[in-house]
């Protein structure tokens, strides 16, 4: 072989070899974007089952342990409601028609509380707590946390319907609103967090919540959310109750009903 | 603080588009052309009933910035469009980073917001400011304003920054509202295709006039962005809204006020209050109308227009995009399209009033 073939020769074993490189590297680096792109699927993926636990604006936040997660003091309503006689009916039902039934009624009652700008912020057994005002501020927080209230009950009445027609026994239940200041943050442990609100609001609240078994009443609100409420709601001064844990009594009332104004032009 | 940025293109559910598509006339469509390079984008398709709409969302792209460069617009349109969820406008922005040459992997860090450390620091802070003014929760200010000066931007410029975050927020808010069709095809353009619309952008992007025009309900806004060619561009969508027939006066001037209130700036608050003291609300009786969302002096329609002109602030897009066919139903399109105008340019606005604080 002569030089100039011998330097052909080198010349196309050469830019062989460097295709087959400059191959392998493309190929290993779509893999590895590929394995990224993979990774941040799931990392979302994540994030949007997660979200099924926490509001979805916190989400966020709770992936990325880098983030400031120092609670802030906020002004909302709080409400509370608590199936009554539940625990009877727990005894007598079985298991997976009783679940059936409280997620049936917790899908309900979510859709009222999200319909007037609030969220569930949790579930305990046959009660929840849901926040009005707690993730976005918002002027309104005291009528919409009411109307939702009367919301939840025209919801548990279409409910009630559907239960029935399957042969199951009607729930019923009482609702109890509050407002204050409140402490809001993420709280708990690295291996469970949740969204939460502290402060004596909450207490307030879930005990005006057990008012409603005491009045046989439907929803029951305080003084600081009654002084937000027009005269469209139709309220109802219930006689100052002692509640545990308070030194004055509380002044509260019954809400019975709402009626939209007739408009004019 | 770090932020996590807004969805990702897929997770955004989009509805079908609110109204039927009516062409602009042959004046705004010229103009139109002059600043999108010879294209009658797809929003447009459905402007037409109302013109002073149109020409916001028209100059909203206008490339007359005095300090903004085309690289921090182009970015600030893809952010403010991924924190509104508008699905229109953050598919459009993300095809327009690559059409100009923006790399994959610089989208992606934006678009998810990680790290961007190894980036420029000005675009950092950009980039934060424009996500913290479309969130308004809180609102910012004297902070976000600080920081931005610390990186580098003149008053000017961050006036500019938030007067951009402001028209991009409000043009979210139409395509949205609207529910716009995607850009698909130029979503998915070939290298070579987006090589090409880059070069035509390049040849033939231009600017059209706008009018001097007359004082209008929160003109004096337009003195924040003093040194500014969008200073007069925000007094024209202002008069335009304003001086509009379709809605009465008063009905814009609420929905103005409700989403002041909604978004806690006070001063908006007031100046809608000045005007519709001139409209014939006094202010007690516009307090009860803000507290209530209702009046005996309202009709039905205005008082969901109320309510509808709230849930513009911040929403869930099929949710809010339910909620305006609901309402088109009681308004018909030329009287709906010019509440979506309004909202969103009320939305714009109030977010603008940040610097005034």
């Amino acid at each position: 072989m002569n030089g100039a073939a011998f330097a052909a020769l080198a010349l196309a074993v050469m830019l062989a070899a460097s295709a087959v490189l400059i191959g392998r590297m493309l190929r290993d680096g779509n893999l590895l974007r590929r394995r990224l792109a993979k990774a941040t699927q799931d990392l979302e993926r994540l994030q949007l089952a997660f979200s099924r636990f926490a509001p979805a604006e916190l989400v966020d936040e709770l992936a990325d342990v880098r983030a400031d997660l120092r609670a802030g003091k906020r002004d909302v309503a709080v409400l509370f409601a608590d199936l009554k006689g539940f625990t009877t009916l727990s005894e007598q039902l079985d298991p997976a028609v009783l679940v059936d039934i409280l997620n049936g009624y917790f899908e309900a009652m979510s859709a009222a509380i999200g319909a007037r700008h609030g969220r569930v912020a949790k579930f305990m057994g046959d009660g929840l707590m849901a926040l009005f005002g707690a993730i976005t501020p918002n002027p309104w927080l005291a009528v919409d946390a009411v109307r939702a209230a009367l919301d939840m009950h025209a919801a548990l009445a279409g409910y009630n319907d559907s239960l029935r027609a399957r042969g199951l026994p009607a729930l019923s239940f009482g609702v109890g609103v509050h407002r204050g200041e409140v402490v809001a943050g993420v709280i708990g442990s690295r291996a469970l967090m949740e969204f939460t609100v502290i402060g004596d609001v909450v207490n307030t609240a879930s005990r005006v919540e057990g008012l409603t078994r005491l009045h046989d009443a439907g929803v029951i609100v305080t003084d600081a959310i009654q002084r937000d409420l027009d005269t469209r709601f139709r309220v109802r001064a219930l006689p100052p109750q002692a509640v545990k844990g308070k030194a004055e009594p509380l002044r509260t009332y019954v809400v019975e009903g709402f009626q939209e104004t007739s408009s004019g032009s | 603080m770090p932020l996590m940025a807004g969805p990702l293109l897929e997770d955004i559910r989009w509805s079908e588009p609110t109204l039927p598509e009516h062409p602009l006339d042959a004046a705004l469509e010229a103009t139109v052309r002059a600043v999108f390079g010879g294209n009658v984008t797809i929003p447009f398709r459905y402007l037409g009933r109302v013109p002073w709409v149109a020409e916001t969302i028209r100059d909203a792209f206008q490339p007359s910035w005095a300090e903004l460069s085309p690289r921090l617009t182009s970015i600030g349109i893809f952010v403010v469009s991924q924190e509104n969820s508008c699905r229109y406008c953050y598919g459009y922005a993300r095809a327009a980073l690559r059409i100009y040459g923006f790399g994959d992997a610089f989208i992606t860090r934006v678009e998810r917001d990680a790290e961007l450390a190894e980036d420029d620091p000005r675009e950092r802070a950009f980039i934060r400011f424009c996500r913290v003014l479309a969130r308004s929760n809180p609102r910012p200010a004297h902070a976000e304003r600080a920081e931005l000066l610390a990186a580098g931007f003149s008053p000017l410029a961050v006036a500019e920054t938030a007067y951009m975050v402001a028209s991009y927020c409000q043009s979210n808010r139409v395509a949205t509202l609207l529910a716009i069709p995607p850009e698909a095809e130029l979503e998915a353009a070939s290298l070579v295709e987006r090589l090409w619309e880059s070069l035509r952008r390049a040849l033939t992007n231009g600017a059209c006039a706008v009018p001097t025009v007359p004082d209008a309900p929160y003109s004096f806004m337009a003195k924040l962005l003093d040194g500014s060619p969008r200073a007069r561009i925000l007094r024209a969508h202002l008069h335009g809204a304003f001086t509009s027939p379709h809605l009465p006066l008063r009905s814009k001037l609420l929905i103005f006020a409700v989403v002041a209130r909604t978004l806690g700036c006070q001063g908006s608050c007031a100046e809608a209050g000045r005007a519709l003291a001139d409209a014939g609300i006094e202010p007690r009786e516009l307090e009860r109308i803000l507290a209530t969302l209702t009046s005996p002096r309202l009709d039905a329609v205005e008082v969901g227009l109320l309510h509808w002109a709230r849930d513009t602030v911040r929403y869930e897009p099929l949710e809010i995009q339910r909620q305006t066919r609901e309402l088109r139903a009681e308004l018909g399109d030329e009287r709906l399209l010019e509440a979506v105008g309004t909202a969103a340019l009320a939305n714009g606005v109030v977010r603008l009033a940040m610097l005034g604080q």
